[in-house]
């Protein structure tokens, strides 16, 4: 190196070298060339008019004398190159140099940071600024320059790229400004940084180049608005150079429209905020993952999208994100306290990303698993301003800042839009449509001229004004859309669809919503052709490219709810279409999380049941942020157990109850998904149970608790006198039954013990519907009560009927849930004991004509009725209670009861008994399957059984049969059982 | 007559494709001393999940910056190689990964599938710098930057700490690649 400041630049490059190693270019470029420079410089003995030094406050002063300096031009470009990668370095040392300063002085940090942010983004505009003025002059000398102007359109303080917009006059003089910012590209791109032309690349135009005319502005953006990524990129726009009246007449012409005017048409405004808003909701509802940081998604785009929305209505006309800022500082009072939260968000985002930008990569995405970003970090750390803590390194410190303005952010933000939202609902050009009843009804048809009016907004992606007012309650604007669409003739209604479905191809969630109100608003229309075409149509629009799996996969952060309506309502061969859009991956990341998701979420209802649909729409519907969690069985046991755990500490009784209800829902649907997949049906069964009767137990307390409340007077005890049975597959300890067999015992005659009782178990009856499970009461019919008493039941037994060996079976198989080991002494004693167990002979002698009545009935070819056919689930157990009552064995149905039976019986026999159990716990297996993945039907269809086969394969470890096979299986089983069960009772 | 030579880079958002395109103009400017231009997607595209880099290489004046006669596609997803392979010119390369993209095309351009991500993940327990071993195998394939400028151009751009895993993910693609032209010499 040479004489020049030798010292200052050695000293510059040095601590260049500890920033990041993106800032090895410039280190390259001024060893490569720093000595040619300042010979240069000597032996035209410009010392003096250089500051090699420092940070030049006039750089393009001193570039104008490199290149009156030299002749050769590519000489000029290497020289103009190496000061600028000079100037570049002291630039960004100093920024830290005054940073470190002002944190020791000044009080505020987050106006340090403003400050930081707002002078190192001037500076690296002034520097940039003049040496693309200069390389310009070189490329595109004055005296052949077209009319132009160029304008800053990205952030400022972004070092890593300059986006930039270019305005010319039309495409007469193109060509030649193409060649010159060409050239400007490729020097930019060696010394400094890549210059992007988004802009014009979008406008496009009649004539290729790097820019575009107010005329082809014109022609893109008059009919549609575009994308809000595009023209928030334009409303940025800064002129840098060139004429700046011909951005006077772009600011007027272009810009001006997309701010709110009074009294005016604000369809170009209320586009740009409708494109804001789905940009903001997206961000918002992201769950950003633990793994890595990313300011620009976490908190930066939604900021900057939220103050643009608010420049916009509020007409300030303030470049940067933080001019708009501190003019809604000043203007906007009422929410002062808002925009200081949004200020220290904004201030400490901006700050960290550029220092992370400085010190690291100039990426977005930041691993916090990588060791070396952990080093990486304490260096932002220390830049700004954080200290080694005894209890709290820097590096943690800042961990924990960067949440917790990401939360400030959030807040900051979703009071924003509470605004923004406010404001558009008042701007609205649709507002006589959403509000067909106002100014003496809406004169037009709704449906027609909603999409008229919605095709110059075409692509733009929050339309939830509009869904709110369609999902109301009063239904006016539903109705009216509805009624209209209706009373077109049909050619036209078709027509009208297909224009709806054409609307959504880039959008595809507002049909989507529309869908899903009809769905949920207006069942009967689902039959519809108007219906059917919508949703045809739809379904067939949706193609699998990269953007419609990725917006519709987006769906599951921002309305989950609405999804989970809309697949559960879906007809199955549209299900089926709509999971093939999404199968293809995308790379791991977050939307391809959503995807993950979405993909579970359409599967699991495409393998269920109707009757389990509903389960798992009514969980997603009232907890539809725990979709995520669909494939996580831990994560949706701790959920329900957290709501089982809360019940406690919630204060109402209502509300207790509904959180009960849920519990049980959300537990039937973990344990039916768990079998599904191929859980163990015992260990399946031992869950439920407890589920099951933790939910009877406390729906019992709390009906009990609501009636007692209600009553003017002081409840009667029923401590040893009521008990609550359940009977059937509960009382086994099954899960999945679609009824609940329910006996509710009382061991009392008083009229008024009894009509308490009867009003807890309506109340029970009330919520257990709302499960989709029926109960029944086994002897309501008889007695017409709800609750039974020991009276009712010696009478009817002391008089029996033909069938009241069913009823005693019922009672021999009840096990008790709610009621003290007293009452139950007292039910054996007085019930089972004297009328069955005292009259075994004849309870039997029934059991057995019902199975030997049986033993002739012919299989069918094609279903199988597992529960009624010979060797069915009936048969077995009816088989079982005539063990019971011979061996006096009160117990419910279960192995340790076969175990218990099997004592009695010789070894044959034993073991007889115990296959024939393990056959009726396979049959019970593959009917559970069968209710929880095809239908709730004891007729099992041979067409159908291939759809279980894989969960009976996973569970029992064993090959994937066919269907058929299974079929077959199946039959020998019930051939089997029913020889069984005759041979050891010695039937026929 | 100058030489010009366009790179389209092709995947999905978070391959990292805009740093490696960032990388091979670099390498191509500052180091080979040639002329490059790099651009890539942006907004709407971007926000759509795509992403795709470009960059042309050239001795002479690049006088503009979008490539539309692909001397060279990187397809890290079927869509990708699908949207873009119609651009590739005759006797073109067509780079793909062999586990995203499973449906290869035909035509008069030479297809070379590899697994990159699989590399990334198996050989070097990180599937982020799939990206690079896809650099070393453009890099390989088309001879376009030197191998010194591409390692100055990879030194450059990656965070400090991260040099050696990256450089290593570099050699794992010229690797690939030496072997896929040794297995393709008569081909070739």
């Amino acid at each position: 190196m040479s004489t020049i400041s030798d010292r200052s630049v050695s000293d510059l490059l040095a601590r260049a070298s500890a920033l990041g190693n993106h800032h090895l270019k410039h280190i390259f470029n001024i060893e490569r060339n720093f000595d040619s420079l300042s010979s240069m410089i000597e032996k035209n003995e410009l010392m003096d008019r250089f500051r090699f030094g420092g940070l030049s406050p006039n750089p393009g002063k001193e570039m104008k004398l490199i290149v009156d300096c030299t002749e050769e031009r590519s000489k000029t470009l290497e020289m103009l190159g190496c000061y600028f990668s000079l100037q570049f370095l002291f630039m960004n040392i100093k920024a830290l140099d005054v940073l470190q300063k002002d944190l020791i002085e000044a009080p505020n940090r987050y106006d340090v940071f403003r400050s930081f942010v707002i002078r190192t983004g001037n500076d690296f505009r002034l520097l940039s600024g003049a040496y693309m003025t200069t390389l310009l002059d070189i490329f595109l000398p004055q005296k052949k320059r077209p009319d132009f102007v160029v304008c800053g359109v990205g952030t400022r303080v972004d070092q890593d790229d300059i986006d930039m917009g270019v305005i010319d006059t039309g495409p007469k003089h193109r060509e030649i400004l193409t060649a010159a910012f060409g050239a400007l590209n490729t020097e930019m791109l060696k010394y400094a940084c890549t210059l992007h032309f988004h802009l014009s690349e979008h406008v496009g135009g009649i004539k290729r180049g790097y820019s575009a005319s107010i005329e082809e502005y014109h022609l893109l953006l008059d009919e549609q608005i575009q994308d809000v990524v595009i023209l928030s990129e334009m409303l940025n726009a800064v002129p840098i150079l060139g004429n700046m009246r011909l951005f006077d007449r772009f600011d007027r012409e272009i810009l001006g429209r997309y701010f709110f005017h009074e009294g005016r048409d604000n369809k170009y405004h209320e586009g740009f905020l409708r494109g804001l808003l789905g940009e903001i909701r997206d961000l918002m509802t992201f769950e950003p993952p633990e793994s890595t940081l990313n300011p620009k998604r976490d908190a930066l785009r939604m900021l900057k999208a939220a103050l643009f929305a608010q420049r916009t209505a509020k007409g300030i006309h303030g470049h940067t994100s933080l001019e708009v800022l501190g003019k809604l500082l000043i203007d906007d009072r009422a929410n002062h306290k808002n925009y200081q939260r949004i200020y220290q968000a904004l201030t400490f985002f901006e700050t960290f990303r550029f220092l992370y930008m400085l010190f690291v990569v100039q990426e977005e995405e930041i691993s916090l698993e990588s060791d070396e970003n952990s080093e990486n970090l304490q260096k932002v750390a220390l830049a700004m301003g954080y200290v080694d803590k005894p209890n709290a390194l820097v590096i943690s410190q800042l961990m924990i800042h960067y949440r917790d303005h990401q939360r400030i952010a959030r807040t900051g933000v979703e009071n924003l839009i509470r605004e923004i939202t406010r404001h558009l609902d008042s701007i609205t050009i649709f507002f006589p449509m959403t509000h067909p009843k106002v100014d003496g009804g809406y004169r037009g048809n709704v449906a027609v001229d909603f999409l008229k009016t919605s095709r110059f907004f075409r692509g733009t992606r929050f339309w939830e004004d509009i869904h709110y007012w369609m999902d109301k309650d009063d239904e006016s604007m539903l109705s009216r859309f509805v009624d209209d669409f209706l009373s077109l003739p049909d050619a036209r209604q078709k027509a009208l669809v297909r224009s709806y479905v054409h609307w959504s191809n880039q959008t595809p969630y507002p049909i989507l919503a529309l869908i899903t109100i009809l769905f949920n608003h207006r069942p009967k229309l689902v039959k519809t052709s108007f219906f059917r075409n919508l949703t045809d149509g739809y379904i067939n629009s949706l193609d699998s490219t990269l953007q419609t799996v990725t917006r519709l996969s987006q769906i599951v952060n921002y309305a989950p709810q609405r999804l989970n309506d809309f697949l559960a309502n879906l007809s199955e061969e549209h299900l089926k279409r709509f999971t093939e859009i999404i199968q293809s991956p995308l790379w791991p990341g977050d939307v391809e999380k959503c995807r993950q998701t979405l993909n579970s979420l359409c599967r699991m209802y495409l393998r269920s049941s109707y009757y389990f649909k509903r389960f798992i729409h009514r969980v997603f519907r009232n907890y539809s942020h725990f979709i995520g969690y669909l494939n996580r069985e831990d994560e949706i046991r701790n959920l329900a157990d957290g709501l089982y755990r809360s019940l406690d500490a919630i204060d109402t009784l209502g509300e207790k109850l509904d959180t009960l209800g849920d519990y049980y829902d959300f537990e039937f649907m973990r344990l039916g998904v768990s079998l599904i997949d191929g859980a163990k049906l015992e260990d399946v069964n031992r869950e439920f149970t407890l589920v099951s009767d933790n939910y009877i137990k406390r729906l019992f307390d709390y009906c009990r608790e609501e009636t007692i409340n209600a009553m003017k007077k002081t409840a009667p005890k029923t401590q040893d006198i009521l008990a609550i049975f359940t009977a059937g597959g509960h009382a086994r300890s099954q899960a999945f039954d679609d009824d609940y067999d329910l006996i509710i015992l009382l061991d009392s005659d008083d009229p008024e013990i009894q009509k308490f009782c009867d009003r807890i178990i309506l109340k029970m009856n009330k919520r257990i519907i709302r499960r989709s499970i029926m109960p029944h009461y086994r002897f309501a019919d008889r007695f017409k009560h709800y609750v039974t008493t020991f009276g009712n039941i010696r009478e009817f037994f002391d008089h029996p009927d033909d069938h009241a060996f069913i009823d005693k079976s019922q009672l021999l198989g009840a096990r008790m849930i709610v009621g003290t080991t007293h009452f139950y002494e007292t039910f054996v004693r007085e019930i089972i004991q004297p009328y069955i167990f005292s009259q075994r002979k004849e309870y039997s002698r029934y059991l057995r004509s019902e199975i030997a009545s049986r033993q002739t009935a012919v299989l069918d070819r094609q279903t199988i009725d597992v529960k009624e056919s010979p060797g069915g689930l009936r048969d077995m157990e009816n088989f079982l209670f005539i063990l019971k009552a011979q061996f006096e064995i009160g117990s419910p149905i279960s192995e340790a009861l076969v175990d218990r039976l099997s004592d009695f019986l010789h070894s044959e026999k034993s073991r007889k008994l115990k296959a024939l159990f393990r056959d009726y716990l396979f049959i019970k297996h593959v009917r559970d399957l069968y209710r929880l993945m095809v239908s709730d039907d004891d007729h099992l269809q041979k067409k159908y059984l291939s759809i279980i086969c894989l969960s009976v394969a996973k569970s029992y470890r064993t090959d994937v049969m066919t269907g058929e096979q299974l079929f077959d299986r199946i039959q020998i089983i019930l051939r089997q059982n029913a020889d069984g069960i005759a041979e050891i009772l010695e039937i026929g | 007559m100058p030489f010009r030579y366009e790179i389209r880079l092709s995947g999905s958002g978070g391959q990292g494709l805009i740093l490696i395109g960032k990388v091979l103009a670099e390498a191509a400017a500052i180091y080979d001393g040639l002329n490059a231009t790099q651009s890539q997607s942006y907004g709407p595209e971007a926000r759509g999940g795509a992403s795709r880099s470009e960059v042309i290489i050239s001795d002479g004046d690049i006088d503009y910056p979008k490539a539309e006669d692909i001397d060279l596609l990187l397809a890290l997803t079927q869509e990708a190689c699908d949207k873009y392979m119609g651009d590739l010119k005759e006797n073109g390369v067509l780079i793909v990964d062999s586990q995203m993209v499973t449906k290869q095309p035909t035509g008069k351009f030479k297809v070379v599938s590899l697994p990159i991500i699989q590399s990334a993940v198996e050989r070097l327990g990180k599937y982020m710098v799939s990206n690079i071993i896809a650099l070393g195998i453009i890099s390989k394939i088309s001879g376009i930057v030197s191998e010194d400028a591409v390692l100055h151009g990879i030194r450059a751009r990656v965070p400090k700490g991260t040099e050696d895993l990256n450089i290593q993910a570099y050699n794992t693609g010229v690797e690939l690649a030496q072997k896929w032209l040794d297995e393709h010499k008569e081909t070739r």
